[in-house]
């Protein structure tokens, strides 16, 4: 892959000279320490009644020198409630713990010593009450309830899509495929963990630095769980070391408010070690699929219906919005003109999933890729065609009812695997495996909306300063977590304000000196806040004309340009540097804002059901990822021996981080699907480190290969789309396909660790010899339904046709 | 205890209590370059030069650098003391080949580079895989640290060789790479007989399990082990002794 010659990000070289200063690198250095009291982990107790902290331990706690507070419930002034739509979840819980990671005390000291001695010195006494840890078992009648009381029970939302009849179609379906999956939690494991610093100014400001994604939303959630004024928050968020949607909600914030509340107006600072990022912050959700799908002879999708039970774990987060987002998916990115989709999310006692990058897509494409290869080995067709005989175009109606007026250039990212080596030359490949391996590879097609979608307007407001020095600040707004939309709002900008990269300068948002413009998330950043940007800079540029004109004794503005540095007068050269222009104008005057609203669906569906918000989306990234990878009979081991993601993102603004998102998506999802393996038992995390959560290292990875379908989405900032997300709901499907292609069994049950594939490769040893043929749909948990209108000559024999399942040979 | 030690070129004398981490007091110092990630020796974030070896200030103790000469990212360049700073060449390679993102690891991601770039000039990238394999990245799935590491020593290699140094370099590399068949290519087929990753991580030796039960990841555990002089108790066995176990 060629290395991109464009200049590099702005950011980059600051980070990589470690000059670049993070939430806790800017903590004052007279800060006291916090850190959250979780018994939960320590007794092996999921779920229980507090009946208290023991007094004596408490006073032993405070005893310790060094510490200062050791705070509880009935010290929180608000609700004592946080979430971002449902407020469900305790700041510091006081009666009931709802998972082994709850917090019960907060304890304040001089030192990380301190903390550390007053923290271990506490003691809770909490009654273990019977608990549930599997989404399906918590939606049964008389299973322990996670929130008593609770209207609901367990069932914290139940939604439907339904477009057509599925039911109907997929009885009268010539081929019909059930499958079902199920995918695991996964851990973010961004390098720097949930931290901050806070401090409550004598006027009354609680002053905070957070490594968050969504400082302005932030603000509303402290005050409703402290009972302060929105107003009175200040949240400033510089560059983060990582988020992947694990940074989006409160992590650290409520309780380091509640510190620097209690802490007599002096700063204090709260850094969860890597353990309590694990026990204490959000993850993917776990989730069950059941699929089935009805397709014509020809392989024309006629129906799909499925069932998803998502787990929330303990509080509902963003699980009601991650498990719409998933249905939204669940068809895969393919015209399907039956579909019926049933949601389920329900509270457990397992640890809290939130938003993760691939929100609830993820999960999803797994399945429907894995019974779109299904259907492809059924019928004997190239799962390469099948797909494109399915993909979606603009103008087409997506699976949600949505008329995708949208940029489509799925076809293109699937014409341009089909002319890869990688799969061309698939079958030599395959065939030179080593001994006592096995190689198979796989295609994936993939999508991820973007945006809020309907009923949560995406708004983002940019402000662009002229300083008086005469470069231009750019107030971002919405923070920078590595994706890079920082450096992009600087090209932008630069571009837009024909000024050279040293001429803009960002400032990290700030909830006093920058706009509200949402969150950090859902591939809308760049997209947003760029459309923003490039309002707010055209019309400082044209303000800047105008005003010059009178110094350059200009009678029209249009004779006028901005050049770098300067004004200046087309015809006679004359310019006026910007510094001087400055000197004109008012503060006021030298400022820009403008708003930007990503336009919705206008005809808005009627499919959906009991959707709270954000439904439909109208805006998709989509991607089509081949793997090949080499299958170790003796250890079950899979290695990934090459990777190929084609990525339509619209426009490619920076081909570098436009590669990077690819790159690093796939990274990610190569984790879920292979190696990650969280695990979680009775509700406590045995995957407590990252010696256990075994996120890809530089040798479990090849040389990603990113290539850019380079359409043109008409409503993006220079034509792009949003591509941080769709990278990683690829890898999956893709994997387990590839797998299927080398040991003849289509897993579906993820991680694709070792024992599993061993597993499937005991099973299938005694046929080895005779191909693939009778294991490439007769998976444990399902197979292809018998269809009487499918005659026996359709069936998938090896050699009957030269499809790409049936070449395979085994020595 | 009182400490002395060198901290990038200047003199440090501290007074410490002698169990502190290291990473804590380089932290106090002002070495806010030098991140933690998850203090047992996992992600390599913390990661410094002592005595230009290679080591994990989240494993060390503050007593460990008495006398010892550190580096850390901030001290990897050049430039007069009052001047600017002037990044080194791997800095600026990471920051041009796009091997930064959200940065948190990229201080000890160059510190891990340089080491071993001191070793070996001219590594195949299979080579600078191994050798930043001790040091997790969340965000980039390492393509392109891994061209800015190879972008580096081609920079940092003999310049009066010729200018179009990258030729030399990119010939060695080609050629070892093929050797190793990594990136896999048209040559896989024939190289297969190397273990991918695990092994060449892991020498044989190394791996009480044997060979088959060695994973990539494991193998980090053991490489850092063997790097910091210590290892990290469950690490070892992990997840991954199960699948010796299966087998």
């Amino acid at each position: 892959m060629p290395s991109s010659k464009s200049a590099p990000r702005c950011d980059a070289l600051a980070k990589a000279t470690g000059a670049e200063r993070y939430a806790l690198d800017l903590a004052p250095a007279d800060c006291l320490f916090a850190g959250a009291f979780r018994p939960g982990a320590v007794l092996g107790i999921a779920h229980g009644r507090l009946r208290g902290l023991d007094p004596a331990s408490v006073a032993a706690a405070l005893a310790v020198p060094g510490v200062l507070r050791v705070l509880t419930a009935a010290d929180v002034p608000g609700t004592n409630r946080q979430g971002i739509v449902h407020k469900d979840q305790p700041v510091l819980c006081g009666e009931v713990i709802r998972h082994a990671g709850d917090p019960v005390a907060l304890v304040l000291a001089e030192s990380a010593l301190a903390l550390r001695r007053g923290l271990a010195a506490l003691r809770a006494d909490i009654e273990p009450l019977p608990g549930v840890f599997n989404p399906e078992e918590a939606l049964k009648k008389g299973a322990p309830l996670v929130h008593a009381g609770r209207k609901g029970g367990n069932l914290l939302l139940s939604a439907l899509i339904e477009k057509g009849d599925a039911r109907q179609a997929l009885k009268s379906a010539p081929v019909v495929l059930r499958g079902e999956f199920s995918t695991p939690v996964q851990e973010h494991a961004f390098l720097e963990t949930q931290c901050g610093f806070a401090q409550l100014l004598p006027d009354g400001v609680l002053d905070m630095t957070v490594s968050t994604q969504a400082p302005f939303r932030d603000r509303f959630e402290i005050g409703h769980a402290l009972g302060l004024d929105p107003l009175t928050i200040r949240v400033r968020s510089p560059y983060l070391g990582g988020g992947f949607g694990g940074k989006d909600g409160s992590t650290v914030q409520c309780l380091l408010g509640l510190a620097a509340l209690c802490a007599g107006g002096r700063p204090v600072r709260m850094a969860w070690d890597r353990e309590e990022s694990i026990l204490a912050g959000y993850k993917r959700h776990a989730v069950r699929l059941r699929y089935t799908l009805g397709a014509d002879e020809d392989g024309t999708l006629l129906a799909l219906s499925c069932r998803l039970t998502y787990d929330t774990g303990a509080y509902a987060h963003l699980g009601g919005e991650v498990m719409e987002l998933g249905m939204e998916h669940a068809a895969g990115p393919y015209r399907v003109p039956n579909v019926r989709v049933e949601g389920r999310l329900a509270y457990t006692n397992n640890p809290i999933a939130g938003a993760f990058r691939g929100f609830g897509v993820a999960q999803v494409s797994p399945a429907f890729e894995g019974l779109l290869d299904a259907l492809a080995a059924k019928l004997c067709l190239d799962p390469l065609e099948l797909r494109r005989k399915n993909a979606l175009h603009t103008g087409d109606e997506n699976s949600s009812g949505v008329t995708l007026t949208s940029s489509v250039h799925l076809a293109q990212c699937l014409d341009e695997l089909a002319a890869h080596p990688h799969w061309t030359g698939r079958e030599a490949w395959r065939v030179a495996a080593p001994p006592l391996t096995r190689r198979g590879v796989g295609v994936s097609c993939v999508f991820n909306g973007m945006g809020y979608g309907r009923g949560l307007p995406d708004m983002a407001i940019a402000k662009v300063e002229l300083t008086e020095a005469g470069d231009f600040l750019i107030y971002t707004s919405v923070p920078d977590m590595g994706q890079g939309n920082a450096a992009a709002f600087a090209l932008l900008a630069a571009q837009e304000l024909n000024q050279p990269p040293e001429g803009i300068r960002l400032v990290q948002p700030d909830t006093e000196r920058c706009h509200p413009s949402g969150s950090s998330s859902a591939g809308r950043t760049t997209y947003t806040y760029g459309n923003a940007l490039l309002k707010a800079c055209a019309a400082m540029r044209a303000k800047l004309l105008t005003r010059a004109a009178m110094a350059l004794m200009a009678d029209e503005a249009e004779a006028l340009e901005l050049v770098p540095g300067a004004v200046q007068h087309r015809t006679t050269g004359r310019s006026l540097p910007l510094a001087a222009l400055a000197r004109f104008l008012s503060r006021d005057d030298r400022l820009s804002v403008a708003e930007f609203l990503m336009p919705v669906a206008q005809d808005r569906p009627d499919t959906g059901r009991g959707f709270a918000i954000g439904f439909p989306h109208l805006f998709f990234a989509f991607a089509a990822h081949l793997a090949r990878i080499e299958v170790d009979e003796l250890t079950g081991r899979v290695r990934v021996c090459d990777y190929v993601c084609v990525t339509d993102g619209g426009r490619v603004l920076g081909r570098s981080c436009f590669d990077q998102q690819a790159q690093g998506g796939a990274a990610q999802g190569i984790g879920f699907a292979l190696t990650e393996d969280f695990q979680v038992r009775q509700g406590l995390i045995q995957t407590r480190d990252l010696s256990t959560c075994l996120i890809p290292t530089a040798l479990d990875l090849p040389d990603i290969e990113s290539l850019a379908v380079d359409g043109c989405e008409p409503t993006g900032p220079r034509g792009l789309k949003g591509v941080g997300e769709v990278g990683l709901n690829g890898p999956a499907p893709a994997l387990a396909a590839a797998l299927e292609d080398a040991i003849g069994t289509r897993l579906r049950d993820f991680p694709l660790n070792p024992e599993r594939v061993l597993a499937a490769l005991k099973k299938r040893r005694p046929s080895s010899k005779s191909g693939r043929e009778s294991g490439t749909n007769s998976a444990t948990k399902a197979g292809p339904k018998p269809v009487a209108k499918l005659g026996p000559e359709s069936g998938p024999k090896p050699g009957l046709k030269p499809g790409l399942k049936s070449e395979r040979r085994r020595a | 205890m009182k400490l002395s030690f060198t901290l990038n070129g200047r003199a440090v004398q501290v007074a410490a209590a002698p169990d502190q981490r290291a990473v804590d007091l380089l932290r106090e110092l002002d070495a806010l370059d030098v991140k933690e990630g998850c203090g047992t020796g996992e992600c390599g974030a913390c990661s410094v030069l002592v005595d230009g070896v290679h080591k994990l200030s989240c494993l060390l103790l503050a007593a460990q650098l008495q006398g010892r000469e550190l580096t850390t990212a901030a001290g990897l360049g050049g430039g007069d003391p009052h001047g600017p700073h002037v990044p080194h060449p791997i800095q600026r390679a990471f920051a041009e080949q796009g091997a930064v993102q959200c940065g948190f690891c990229t201080p000890g991601m160059t510190i891990a580079a340089a080491a071993l770039l001191a070793e070996n000039p001219a590594p195949t990238r299979l080579e600078v895989r191994r050798g930043i394999s001790g040091n997790l990245c969340r965000c980039t799935g390492y393509v392109k640290i891994v061209d800015a590491v190879r972008a580096a020593a081609l920079e940092l290699a003999d310049v009066s060789v010729d200018v179009s140094a990258d030729v030399p370099a990119e010939a060695l590399s080609a050629a070892s790479d093929a050797a190793l068949a990594y990136p896999a290519g048209e040559t896989a087929g024939d190289a297969s007989s190397v273990v991918p990753g695990a092994a060449l991580a892991a020498p044989a030796g190394d791996a009480p399990g044997g060979a088959f039960s060695v994973t990539p990841v494991s193998a980090r555990v053991r490489a850092k082990g063997r790097t910091t002089g210590s290892t990290t108790g469950s690490a070892t066995g992990g997840g991954k002794a199960k699948a010796g176990g299966a087998a």
